[in-house]
């Protein structure tokens, strides 16, 4: 063989083999609009920590695309009689990223820790865990100060950290024994993680990316084999333009859900790419100020009601979107499928409008909402033009987010109208119905109804205790039909979303709890 | 000695204005609407957990008390803590401001380059069509909004004639060099890792060019001015009586005095850039200070928006400081009358 030739093979040969390991991997790269602040499941609030750590840590159990939560780390739960006491059984095969076994001590200390740090998800919990009991390695309860129905429908904002790995990097701190809980170590730990998740913390660079780095000994293993997703780079992308460059080009695979329906609509054309719509759990309502004049007059919110153009939204605003039947969108188990529904009627409004004690001198009505919410003002222009023809003023005003939260801590301050959008925290009419409708959650933003209302009050809180699926959907289904009735929104619609993603991407399941269908494990790659 | 009186009151100076704008800014992102520790913990947060991070976070004290620990902590390096990322506001900076640097150096290098070059050829040639050119040129730069030529040129130069990598300092497949300065050009090249470097001088060139166009624009025409103006001068004429070439007289006689103007307004664009990338860096995921500002200031993360201004301010400074070093030494009558200013 020439000589030449031989030192051609050779060359190939040393390439093929020093390439091999290094050959395309299956790399999801996805947007985000936001940088990422913490990757601490007990500090992790929004959407872009939600991904992160739903990804690296597990939870005890998990939402399906319907809502319905399912094993995870855990692989069986009992409630006892009086529903004060879940005793969960772990799963014996799982291991946290360092190799060591999870155990229910792992699970205890996790909990204890969200609970201390009094951060992120721990408000679900805050009032509610009386006792937490390490029966054996492998089975914990805990024990509730009152039955609270949707307990196991928050669990998956609970994520399990390896205590051995946290107790090991802690610094003084206010925590007696455990020092700061490793709350420096989690928040400054750039390629390393106490989780038991999919995915582990390969790299963050804040600002730039964050990476995540498939884990081989996953307990749920990899069912699509080698075409699972073996990395996964999230990188702040606010600039549209920018994202559509880059998914245009291959560069960009999947995008996050925040653009523009006529965004997704451009995205749809491009060659190899795929949008994929999901009917979510996102509410927009424009809540009503039932303690302010004149909204304080329910034929005025009815007559708001009966003026809104929901077509007009469903169709122009968000083309493809339910429009809302009622506080709790269809994308959660429990709504009330048989509530009555709005449409848009002037001649009704003015009836209604006729029959309220301010007639004919209606006040001036003042509607708030984000500044850049520009399909929302589009909305309250229309309302207000609506308005204008049976001779009620509407004024719109834009406000940035803090001065909204605000304007809504007090009733006297709270606007008629704040427009809103409402994702829902767990898959429960809960998470609607009491945080916007229950006098004890009043003083936030989700709660500018002011509603305050005894039965109401009544019914949610009885709806928490009973834990009985039957007796409990009789409970919501009524509260419900008085919350329509007492109309204290214009419940307006649920957000169809989309998604684009490069069209070799397979397995996207959504599913309606802020964040939980970037699961990086369900994807993977047809090619 | 003159040059150390010099820099002495200069820094005397500064301490007073940043001080200054340290109590006023501390004031008014007090004062503007929002919680910041709801903004933080999220809307669904416990009045609770609100009350705690508040008390953690020394919210609950008096604001005389609250600007004293700050103040007393900036001496310790302390810049308190951020609402966003949970960690030291000075660790943040130390983590963007070097990319911030680098776009803003790199578009100083292009609108030196090319600016100044410009701005004489134009003045040169005047009323020409070289010099019609540049003044065209001059006006489109300064007229058309940064963030509008950002977006051109990611789509030209990134999509259409896909040369340059659209956003970011590296590219996904190349590590990053272990962190010396932060500026990955200067570790880059510290660490010997050239294919980083290459990697962050390709991902530089948009984002800077973009950046430094309206500079590029604004400089072509003030050296063109002053360049104008000097070339009228009467020593100039006699050194054209004496027979002395052109291209002798504009990089000897004319160059110098006619860069005055001109480093004071690169002076000044630089560290003002610090806080106007913010577009720029928006466009291209640029991980920098002014985005992290502007989102600071959104969040009502008062310890960032306090940190980013010093940190602008103290730019200022050094910038100003740096353009007097210059201009003394451009013109020595400048150096000349300061050193006599400091010896009496």
């Amino acid at each position: 063989m020439p000589r030449i030739a031989k030192t051609a093979l050779l060359l190939a040969m040393v390439l093929a083999v020093t390439t091999a390991g290094t050959l395309a991997s299956n790399i999801l790269t996805l947007s985000s609009v936001q940088e990422v602040g913490t990757v601490d499941p007990a500090r992790a609030t929004d959407y872009t920590e939600t991904i992160s750590v739903i990804n690296i840590y597990d939870p005890l159990v998990f939402p399906d695309g319907n809502g319905v939560v399912q094993p995870k780390l855990a692989e069986t739960w009992d409630v006892s009689e009086d529903a004060l006491t879940y005793s969960f059984s772990l799963r014996q095969d799982a291991v946290f990223h360092d190799g060591t076994q999870v155990f229910a001590e792992d699970v205890a200390f996790s909990m204890e820790r969200m609970l201390a740090l009094k951060d992120g998800y721990s408000w679900m919990w805050a009032d509610l865990i009386s006792g937490i009991d390490i029966i054996d390695d492998y089975t914990i309860s805990f024990t509730l100060r009152e039955p609270f129905a949707p307990f196991l429908a928050t669990l998956p904002a609970f994520c399990v950290l390896n205590k051995d790995l946290v107790v090991a990097h802690t610094q003084p701190g206010d925590y007696g024994d455990y020092g700061d809980y490793g709350v420096e170590w989690l928040n400054t730990a750039v390629d390393t993680d106490a989780g038991s998740g999919p995915y582990t913390l390969r790299s963050w660079d804040r600002g730039r990316e964050i990476v995540f780095a498939r884990f081989d000994d996953y307990f749920l293993g990899w069912p699509q084999g080698d075409k699972s997703v073996d990395e996964a780079h999230m990188f702040n992308l606010p600039a549209t333009a920018t994202l559509k460059t880059m998914l245009r080009s291959g560069e960009l695979v999947m995008t996050d859900n925040l653009r523009t329906f006529e965004d997704y609509e451009d995205m749809s054309a491009y060659n190899g790419v795929t949008v994929i719509p999901a009917d979510t759990g996102q509410q927009i309502t424009f809540k009503i100020n039932t303690k302010a004049a004149p909204t304080d007059d329910i034929h005025i919110r009815r007559m708001l009601a009966w003026a809104f153009d929901y077509a007009m939204a469903i169709t122009e605003i968000s083309p493809g979107s339910l429009q809302s039947r009622g506080p709790v969108p269809s994308a959660i188990p429990g709504q009330n499928p048989d509530l009555f529904q709005y449409t848009q009627d002037l001649d009704k409004a003015r009836e209604e409008l006729e029959l309220s004690s301010y007639y004919p001198n209606v006040p001036t009505l003042h509607i708030v909402m984000g500044i850049g919410a520009e399909a929302w003002r589009r909305m309250a222009l229309s309302l207000q033009a609506a308005l204008a023809t049976i001779g009620v003023n509407l004024e719109i005003h834009m406000e940035t987010w803090g001065r909204m939260c605000e304007l809504a801590a007090q009733p006297e301050t709270t606007p008629n109208l704040m427009a809103i959008i409402q994702a829902p925290m767990y898959s429960d009419p809960d998470t609607f119905l009491y945080s916007m409708y229950h006098s004890d959650a009043a003083g936030t933003w989700m709660s500018t109804e002011w509603l305050q209302n005894d039965t109401v009050d009544e019914l949610i809180t009885e709806s928490r205790r009973t834990v009985d699926p039957a007796a409990r959907q009789e409970l919501l289904n009524t509260v419900q039909e008085i919350i329509v009735d007492e109309c204290p929104d214009i419940f307006i619609y649920q957000a169809r979303l989309y998604y684009a993603m490069q069209n070799y991407v397979r397995g996207f399941t959504y599913r309606p709890v802020m964040s939980y269908e970037f699961y990086f494990h369900d994807l993977w790659f047809e090619r | 000695m003159g040059v150390v009186l010099f820099l002495a009151r200069r820094l005397g100076y500064s301490v007073v204005v940043l001080l200054g704008l340290s109590i006023l800014i501390f004031t008014i992102s007090r004062v503007l609407p929002g919680n910041p520790a709801r903004l933080a913990l999220g809307p669904y947060a416990t009045q609770d957990q609100v009350a705690s991070l508040e008390h953690q976070m020394g919210l609950d004290k008096p604001l005389p008390v609250q600007y004293w620990v700050y103040v007393t902590g900036l001496f310790r390096g302390d810049f308190g803590m951020s609402f966003q990322t949970r960690r030291n506001v000075a660790d943040d900076i130390r983590h963007y401001l070097p990319a911030t640097i680098e776009l803003v150096a790199l578009s100083i290098v292009w609108i030196a380059l090319f600016g100044i070059p410009l701005g004489s050829l134009s003045a040169k040639h005047k009323d020409k069509w070289l010099d019609n050119g540049v003044r065209l040129f001059s006006f489109v730069g300064v007229a058309i909004a940064p963030f509008v030529i950002a977006l051109l040129l990611q789509f030209i130069g990134a999509y259409l004639i896909p040369i340059f990598p659209a956003t970011g300092r590296l590219g996904m497949m190349v590590s990053a060099p272990p962190r010396i300065t932060g500026l990955l050009l200067i570790d880059s090249l510290i660490s010997g890792d050239m294919r980083a470097f290459g990697d962050a001088l390709w991902h530089l060139v948009l984002p800077s060019f973009a950046l430094a166009l309206g500079g590029l624009g604004q400089i072509a025409r003030i050296s063109r001015a002053s360049t104008t103006d000097v070339l009228e001068k009467n020593y100039v004429e006699a050194a054209r009586g004496f027979g002395i070439p052109d291209r002798r007289i504009m990089s000897k006689y004319a160059l110098k005095p006619s860069l005055i103007p001109t480093v004071t307004v690169l002076g000044l664009t630089f560290a003002s850039s610090i806080g106007n990338a913010f577009l720029i860096e928006q466009v291209f995921s640029w991980p920098g200070l002014a985005k992290y500002g502007v989102r600071a200031i959104l969040r009502k993360d008062f310890n960032s928006v306090m940190g980013v201004v010093l940190v602008i301010g103290v730019v200022f400074f050094v910038a100003n400081f740096i353009v007097d070093l210059i201009i003394g030494y451009l013109d020595p009558r400048i150096r000349l009358r300061k050193e006599q200013q400091g010896n009496n």
